[in-house]
Formats: C-alpha cells, sequence, structure tokens
C-alpha cells in the first residue's frame, strides 16, 4: 500500500512539474489503454484460475448474489450520505428519485 | 459508454486467453497485473498532478467527505447479513466475512480460506474463499463497468463507496471520470481507508 501512495506521489509531482508542457495533457488517453490492458491482464488471471472456471455455476451464482447485495448497500448508503449532508435543500429539485 | 464496452470485450478476451492457455507460463508467473497497476497510478497521479485547477481542487475539499468510508462499510455489512437469509448454507457472518472484502478479491479469498478452515473444515473453507475471489472481482467490475449508471441512480458518491478498497488504485481513473475531479482526493481517501481495514474486518468475522 506504501508503495501505491509513492508512486502515485511521484506521478502528482511529475505531472506538476510538467503541467506547461502540452502533450501531458493527453495523458488521459494514456490512462484509457493502461485500464484496458489490466482487465485484460486480469481477465486472463481469471481465466486461467481452474478453481474459478471449474466452479462458476454452483459458486459464482451464490458471489453474484453477495457482490450485488453488498454493491446495493454501499450504493444506498452513499445516496443517503449524499442527501442527507450534501444536498442543499433549497433550490433543487425536492421529490427527486 | 463506448469505453465500457471496450473494456468488457478486453475483459472477456483475456478470460478467453487464461481459459485456453493461450499465455505463456512466464508471464503468468511474473505477476504483470501489479506492474500495469503501478503504470496506472503513476499516469493517474500525472493527470492530477499537471491540472490546472488542482490548487482550487484541494482548497475546496469538503470534511464531510469523510463520511464516505463509513456509508461504504455500513451498506456493505448490513445488505450482505441480508444475504445469509437466501443462501441457508451460509451463516450471517460468513456472508458478512465475504462482504468485508469490499472488492479486495485476493487478500480477502486468501485470508477467508484459511481462516475458516479450523470451523469449516478445508473444502468448505475453499469453497467460501473461491465465493469471496469472485464476489469480489464482480463487485469491481460493477464499479469499472457500470460507474456512469451507479452515479445516474445513485449520486455521484455511488461508484465510490462501491469501488470499496480498489478506489485508490484500480478505480480511481473511472471514477475521476465519471464524478468529476474535485471527488479525487475523497476516493484516494475512501479506498486507503476501506483497504487498510479489508484485513481486520475479513479476520474479525471469519472469528465469529
Amino acid at each position: 500500500m506504501l508503495k501505491i501512495v509513492l508512486i502515485m506521489a511521484a506521478g502528482i509531482l511529475a505531472g506538476f512539474l510538467l503541467r506547461n508542457w502540452k502533450m501531458i495533457h493527453k495523458i488521459g488517453g494514456i490512462i484509457f489503454v493502461i485500464i484496458i490492458l489490466l482487465l485484460f491482464v486480469i481477465g486472463i488471471s481469471v481465466g486461467s484460475n481452474e478453481m474459478i472456471m471449474d466452479n462458476l455455476a454452483s459458486l459464482g451464482g451464490q458471489a453474484l448474489l453477495i457482490a450485488t447485495a453488498s454493491s446495493l448497500g454501499s450504493a444506498l448508503a452513499a445516496l443517503a450520505v449524499y442527501k442527507l449532508f450534501f444536498k442543499k435543500s433549497r433550490g433543487e429539485k425536492a421529490d427527486e428519485g | 459508454m463506448k469505453g465500457s464496452i471496450v473494456i468488457v470485450v478486453c475483459f472477456v478476451l483475456g478470460i478467453l486467453f487464461g481459459v485456453f492457455d493461450l499465455v505463456p507460463d512466464y508471464i503468468l508467473e511474473a505477476d504483470v497485473a501489479v506492474y500495469v497497476l503501478y503504470a496506472l497510478i503513476f499516469a493517474v497521479g500525472i493527470s492530477i498532478g499537471c491540472d490546472k485547477n488542482l490548487k482550487h481542487i484541494i482548497k475546496n475539499f469538503d470534511v464531510k467527505l469523510l463520511l464516505l468510508p463509513l456509508a461504504t462499510i455500513v451498506g456493505t455489512l448490513s445488505f450482505s447479513a441480508l444475504v445469509a437469509l437466501f443462501l441457508s448454507k451460509w451463516s450471517v457472518t460468513d456472508c458478512m466475512a465475504v462482504g468485508s472484502g469490499f472488492a479486495y478479491y485476493s487478500l480477502s479469498s486468501i485470508l477467508i480460506t484459511e481462516l475458516k478452515e479450523a470451523s469449516l473444515g478445508v473444502q468448505l473453507a475453499t469453497e467460501l474463499g473461491t465465493i469471496a475471489l469472485i464476489s469480489n472481482i464482480i463487485r469491481e467490475l460493477y464499479v469499472l463497468l457500470g460507474a456512469p449508471l451507479l452515479y445516474k441512480v445513485f449520486g455521484k458518491f455511488a461508484p465510490i463507496c462501491v469501488g470499496g478498497a480498489t478506489t485508490a488504485d484500480t478505480t480511481l481513473p473511472i471514477i475521476t471520470n465519471v464524478c468529476g475531479k474535485d471527488l479525487v482526493f475523497a476516493s484516494i481517501f475512501h479506498g486507503l481507508v476501506i483497504d487498510f481495514s479489508v484485513p481486520f474486518m475479513v479476520s474479525f468475522f471469519c472469528s465469529l
């Protein structure tokens, strides 16, 4: 985890120092390419993991259920925090959602 | 949207490559994913650093955003516990142990497999560990692929809370894209807090 923070800090510093170099602002496209690459690599590790692929039908359903429930719970909690603490009561639609 | 489709296609391609063993073993063993992740983090760092609004974003950081990790934990644990009603095979704390992986699939699945062996036996512990692995991968994929939808339906914080432990690294670029750069530091802070809490919470629910 410390490594991640240090790499991020190095990136921020590099970006800050190079902020006036026009090419640096094309970084968004590069990030997208790296995300695609990362998903491809994650896919490979899932696909080559026999324990996952052999049990996909039986365990996958239960996993999907827990993943969906925990995601839904977090999303609802996020919505609650947004509505309770961030949304201004005036000047916005009152009955949204 | 088009971006999400490209991502799904590449993910499925990766799975096929893995299933049909098209990748040389030395690449699998080299843990390429970690280095790709480092490259991603560095690139995200650059994009934050060169942002002309950086000063403005830091100045306007809202202290209330510190509530987000709390929302993630409360929402995840309560709904994971509810799942036990539908899965008679597993107890409430088993389901909460899987949920408290918070998308950190590698660590949570290993911890659960190891820690549950004493009480459930090797077979069931491995099953629950595999469920944790798949479940937490799915959770990460929900954000990588569904962040725009989450944003639309559940508001601007939803992609962060669903992202769990991953919002400081893998899902950070998607979140900044969808939710806006002003949430960069909230997302990183949230990811770090959840990340640190995963080992403690998984062990706790495994011990109950």
